[in-house]
């Protein structure tokens, strides 16, 4: 075979999938359309072939080539990424239309997202093609995912709408997939290395080192650390005004406790077969943190302390069997630590570990059946189990169930691809088995959810394509809403999304002129929740219980317009705006007083803007981001009512090259005009605050 | 479309002038005013009114108090914030208790670690520091309050200063004073998950110098709750159970020499009791099969304890109340007030009966609402 299919591919970044597949279908797929010019000549080396190869593919679209995912998703990528200057992925997430970041403060504070207020537990999030799982609350703190190994970043509503891939992928209501760096070698090197630092506000300090290095012909390798310490210390303010004007109160405080010591340690294998290749990556994280905790009268400062130990190994393997078929197999060991200590004066049990394993496999065949037909089958299996210690004694807590449980996931999917329109239907089977050592064992779930994706393209020259989704999906309870305590639910049952979707994309690029790339996308959509698990007290103690009751419908509109403009050589100008509108509410019974009200924390109007100036080695980069007034309850009245927010951060940096040694320097500034605002009620963010950064590349 | 640089520059600026236009309309946050509705006036009252507290939710900052103007006839809603604009961050997180005492109104805030002090229009006057303090009651110019750290705070209600603390069972809630002795309600709750419920009620003697022991550990039942003595000295004691195999119930306690003593099991779940005349009234929570609360609603004769008709309210208007949170009787004319706490998820009514189980009239609430004090 010929040497030249050999390029690197990764799994979840999908241009690049499509160009190793581009490649391979040079080979088996001969003909007119098959643009061979873009092929690598067989003497280059491999890598620096694909990125030849990447710097044609903005434009050209490759006829004949593996069908492509049906809706693209909304994509934070390279330089695009690297100008936020975010340190972790939840940063980022405030660019996307449509994903609201729950944020409670600071450099250690905990940070989910939500996809078009489905809510977080319908959010999958997928680092290198597997799935990150916590069986425990299903939160996935994506404040513990530096950005510093992530190379893009994609949010898709639905799921992501190619049917070459795992079948726990077609099974989330949105998803998050964060793909890290490949080792790419540029022409005549073998060995890449990078070293960053930033310091800054909150007593920032972080370092982080890439090593990346050529093994051998077919294989490479990759080792990445990163430690990250902060006091987490900043100033707040609590103040309000009374109805004349004059100030009620107005209090100044300093943000305790929210103290992070954080180390990642990765590494990574990449190897390329005949038509495929395989990544084996190792990762841990750990940190010590403080829960700074909610601000409530005459309560400043809390003393809960967490430690968390994130470990996983994943394999994956991509490879073509026949010009028919091909095959990826993937599997993970993830192992999870949580211990949480409480205050000294705490009233409630302050010390107990909590572990938690996965195991998961996964075998996705796609079958070529025609050029313009493709079928997938796709099986998935996953362990789960939860552990809950005492501390010091080590004994388990009381009443303690010992759950695990076995999900198999079976699903079917099919893609058609003629005459500009792309059809994509899929169906996935849930066979939830639980079990409990004791007490009571809830039922297992056996279950399916279809979704059917289509995009239609009249022109290509256009640059339009129209596309629409319908989707069934669901979330199955976790272990905490299972046997939350000793007054678990076992009876509550998966909560159900209904999506459907409407939109259009359209994007042009020009080699000369003034506008160099423009790009608008528009979604309309309207998802219904069925069954939602809801948080329900019982008795008079603080205690909770999970429960099936909410029926809720959101309508909303994701909106995306982006535009780089060269009006000099020299001088690129791009920006970027995002725009969310939503309206989600709540229609579960007509005698509550929130009928028909907003749900909590779901602004009808949010949005970004990013604008970025760059001047040969300098560029200036400018980002706002809105979120309108939302409510903190389920009632809509005044005194649930939280403040519309939006903050302005620049930042300035130099990024060349001195000899051989790539630089970049880089100052910002967030939240220049030091705003008082929160994104959760009594969670006060920072004013303003500066970061320095620099980094290294050899 | 773009393709000149003057075109470009006008989007610039475009967008400049938005983000401008913005960042001009930053909101400040403004105390919200009090809502002030009408309720029917009843001569029959002597009292002049009624501080409502509402709990809030866990976490949110959100407890408040309302104000029941008998004379005027009219309920104030959220009074608090407008009385004491000042106050950082209002009342707090988790209102919990709420009493009269000469001539001061004292709410344990749970979640602030206070005990609130007002005069009696609702000014604040200050603050006892307590950790997680959950019941009050007073003696002598002292106030005791039982903390969920598994202790009873005594504070001077002059200085407002804690004067000394006695350590007693884990999580205690309800705490009654009889003669020089007080009895807690020990529950066990927070920590159940770890250690297992409590028992037992704590007896503590107030010695002659102000000091506390706790003199004895009386058995009663797992996760005890409500502490209440009737006119007849009889105490009243209420279980919750373990939510899940060990049904609540409610026990007598009559004294026995020096100290009270378990006479009575009642297989009753109680939830809420307020003593009225010969009765007693109480509510109860029970939880259907798909985890939901509902509340059931009966009376009691105090010397029996035997069941009288079928509940307190005679005109059917329970199925208006979501959840019944808490219960008080208006001494001077038998007025029945229930606090409804709906779901929890959203702001409550309070329920007003008169003694014949009619509804006199309802009002919107704040969230959670779950005590009341009269002011005489």
């Amino acid at each position: 075979m010929d040497k030249r299919v050999f390029c690197y591919i990764s799994f979840g970044s999908n241009d690049t999938v499509t160009l190793g597949i581009a490649a391979l279908l040079l080979l088996f797929l001969p003909g007119p359309g098959t643009h061979a010019t873009a092929a690598p000549d067989t003497t280059q080396d491999a890598t620096a072939a694909y990125v030849d190869t990447a710097l044609n593919i903005g434009s050209v679209r490759i006829q004949g080539s593996r069908m492509k995912e049906i809706i693209a998703p909304q994509r934070l990528e390279g330089e695009e990424l690297q100008k936020l200057n975010a340190l972790s992925v939840a940063d980022a997430i405030r660019y996307f239309s449509g994903a609201q970041l729950k944020d409670y403060g600071g450099v250690g504070g905990l940070k989910t997202i939500d996809i078009r207020s489905m809510g977080s537990a319908h959010v999958g999030v997928y680092y290198d093609g597997i799935q990150l799982g916590n069986a425990m609350n299903g939160q996935i703190d994506l404040g513990k995912f530096s950005l510093d190994n992530v190379e893009v970043l994609s949010v898709y509503n639905g799921q992501r709408s190619e049917i070459f891939q795992g079948a726990k992928d077609f099974g989330s209501g949105g998803a998050l997939y964060i793909e890290t760096r490949r080792p790419t070698f540029s022409t005549g090197k073998s060995s890449n290395a990078r070293i960053g630092a930033k310091a800054g506000s909150f007593g920032l300090l972080n370092v982080s080192a890439l090593a990346e290095h050529k093994l051998a012909h077919r294989l490479s390798g990759s080792l990445n650390a990163e430690w990250l310490h902060a006091h987490g210390r900043y100033k707040f303010r609590y103040y309000r005004k009374a109805n004349d004007g004059s100030t009620a109160y107005d209090t100044t405080a300093v943000r305790q406790n929210g103290d992070i010591n954080a180390v990642r340690l990765e590494g990574g294998l990449f190897g390329m077969l005949p038509g495929g290749n395989w990544r084996l990556r190792g990762y841990h994280y750990g940190s010590n943190r403080g829960l700074p905790g909610a601000i409530v009268n005459n309560v400043w400062r809390r003393g809960e302390k967490l430690t968390d130990r994130n470990s996983f190994a994943q394999f994956s393997l991509r490879t073509s069997v026949t010009s028919w078929f091909r095959m990826q197999i993937a599997t993970k060991y993830a192992y999870d630590y949580t211990q949480f200590v409480g205050d000294i004066s705490s009233t409630m049990q302050n010390n107990i570990k909590y572990q938690q394993q996965e195991a998961f496999a996964s075998l996705a065949n796609l079958f070529t059946i025609r050029k313009w037909w493709e079928a997938s089958l796709a099986y998935d299996f996953s362990y789960s189990t939860l552990l809950t210690r005492m501390e010091p004694s080590g004994k388990p807590t009381f009443n303690f169930p010992y759950p695990s449980r076995y999900s198999h996931y079976l699903a079917a999917a099919t893609a058609v691809e003629q005459w500009g329109l792309k059809l994509q239907a899929s169906i996935l089977g849930y066979f939830i088995l639980n079990r409990a050592k004791q007490f009571r064992k809830p039922a297992n779930v056996f279950d399916y959810t279809p979704a059917v994706f289509l995009s239609y393209t009249p022109l290509e020259r256009l640059g339009l394509s129209l596309r629409a989704f319908w989707k069934k999906s669901l979330r199955l309870p976790t272990f905490n809403d299972l046997y939350y305590v000793d007054h678990g639910s076992p009876q509550i049952e998966p909560e159900y999304v209904t999506q459907y979707n409407v939109g259009f994309d359209w994007q042009k690029s020009w080699p000369t002129g003034v506008a160099r790339r423009a790009n608008i996308t528009c979604d309309a959509y309207y998802n219904e929740v069925h069954n939602k698990i809801v948080a329900y007290p019982k008795g008079q103690q603080f205690r909770w219980t999970m429960i099936n009751l909410g029926f809720v419908k959101i309508k909303g509109v994701d909106a995306n317009a982006a535009i780089s403009i060269v009006p000099w050589d020299v001088l690129t100008i791009s920006t970027k705006l995002q725009y969310t509108y939503q309206d989600s509410r709540d229609w579960t019974n007509p005698k509550d007083k929130y009928y028909g009200h907003r749900t909590p924390y779901s602004a009808h109007h949010s949005g970004s803007a990013i604008g970025g100036i760059a001047w040969r080695e300098w560029s200036i980069n400018y980002s706002f981001i809105y979120v309108g007034e939302r409510y903190s309850q389920q009632e809509n009245i005044i005194y649930n009512l939280v403040l519309p927010w939006y903050t302005h951060d620049f930042s300035l940096a130099w990024d060349g090259k001195i000899k051989s040694v790539g630089l970049r320097i880089v100052a910002e500034v967030n939240n220049l005009l030091g705003y008082d605002y929160e994104v959760i009620v009594n969670y006060p963010m920072p004013k303003i605050n500066y970061k320095f950064s620099t980094c290294v590349t050899f | 479309m773009l393709h000149s640089k003057k075109s470009a520059l006008r989007l610039l600026i475009v967008l400049g002038a938005i983000a401008i236009t913005l960042s001009g309309c930053w909101k400040d946050p403004v105390t919200p005013a009090p809502k002030t509705e009408e309720i029917p006036v009843d001569k029959t009252i002597t009292y002049k009114g009624m501080f409502v507290l509402n709990q809030g939710s866990f976490g949110q900052n959100n407890a408040s108090i309302d104000y029941v103007d008998f004379a005027s006839g009219s309920y104030t809603q959220n009074i608090y914030a407008e009385k004491n604009p000042n106050a950082v961050k209002e009342l707090g997180d988790t209102g919990n208790d709420i009493k009269v005492h000469g001539k001061r109104l004292y709410i344990a805030v749970n979640g602030s670690n206070k005990v609130e002090v007002l005069d009696l229009t609702g000014k604040r006057i200050g603050e006892v520091d307590v950790t997680s303090p959950r019941y009050l009651a007073f003696k002598d110019g002292r106030g005791y309050v039982t903390s969920y750290e598994g202790k009873i705070v005594a504070f001077d209600t002059a200085t407002l200063q804690v004067a000394n603390e006695v350590q007693i069972g884990r999580n205690p809630e309800e705490l009654a004073i009889v003669d020089d002795v007080i009895y807690a309600a020990n529950s066990g709750g927070l920590t159940s998950n770890t250690l297992g419920y409590e028992t037992t009620v704590s007896a503590v003697k107030i010695n002659a110098d102000g000091s506390m022991n706790e003199v004895k550990k009386i058995e009663v039942a797992i996760n005890l709750n409500r502490l209440r003595v009737d006119a007849k000295g009889r105490m009243w004691v209420t279980s919750q159970g373990d939510y899940n195999s060990i049904a609540p119930k409610t026990y007598i306690l009559e004294k026995k020499g020096e100290y009270y003593e378990k006479v009575k099991e009642l297989d009753i779940a109680i939830t809420n009791i307020a003593f009225s005349g010969d009765r007693a009234l109480y509510t109860s929570t029970t939880y259907g099969a798909n985890g939901v609360a509902q509340s059931s609603y009966g009376q009691l004769k105090l010397d029996t304890q035997e069941k009288v008709g079928d509940s307190f309210i005679t005109d059917g208007s329970e199925s208006q109340i979501g959840l019944a949170y808490g219960l008080i009787v208006n001494p001077t004319n038998g007025d029945v007030l229930v606090f409804d706490c709906k779901d929890y998820k959203q702001n409550g009514d309070v329920f007003c009966y008169g003694a014949d189980g009619k509804l006199k009239w309802k009002k919107g609430a704040g969230m959670l609402p779950c005590n009341g004090a009269f002011i005489q």
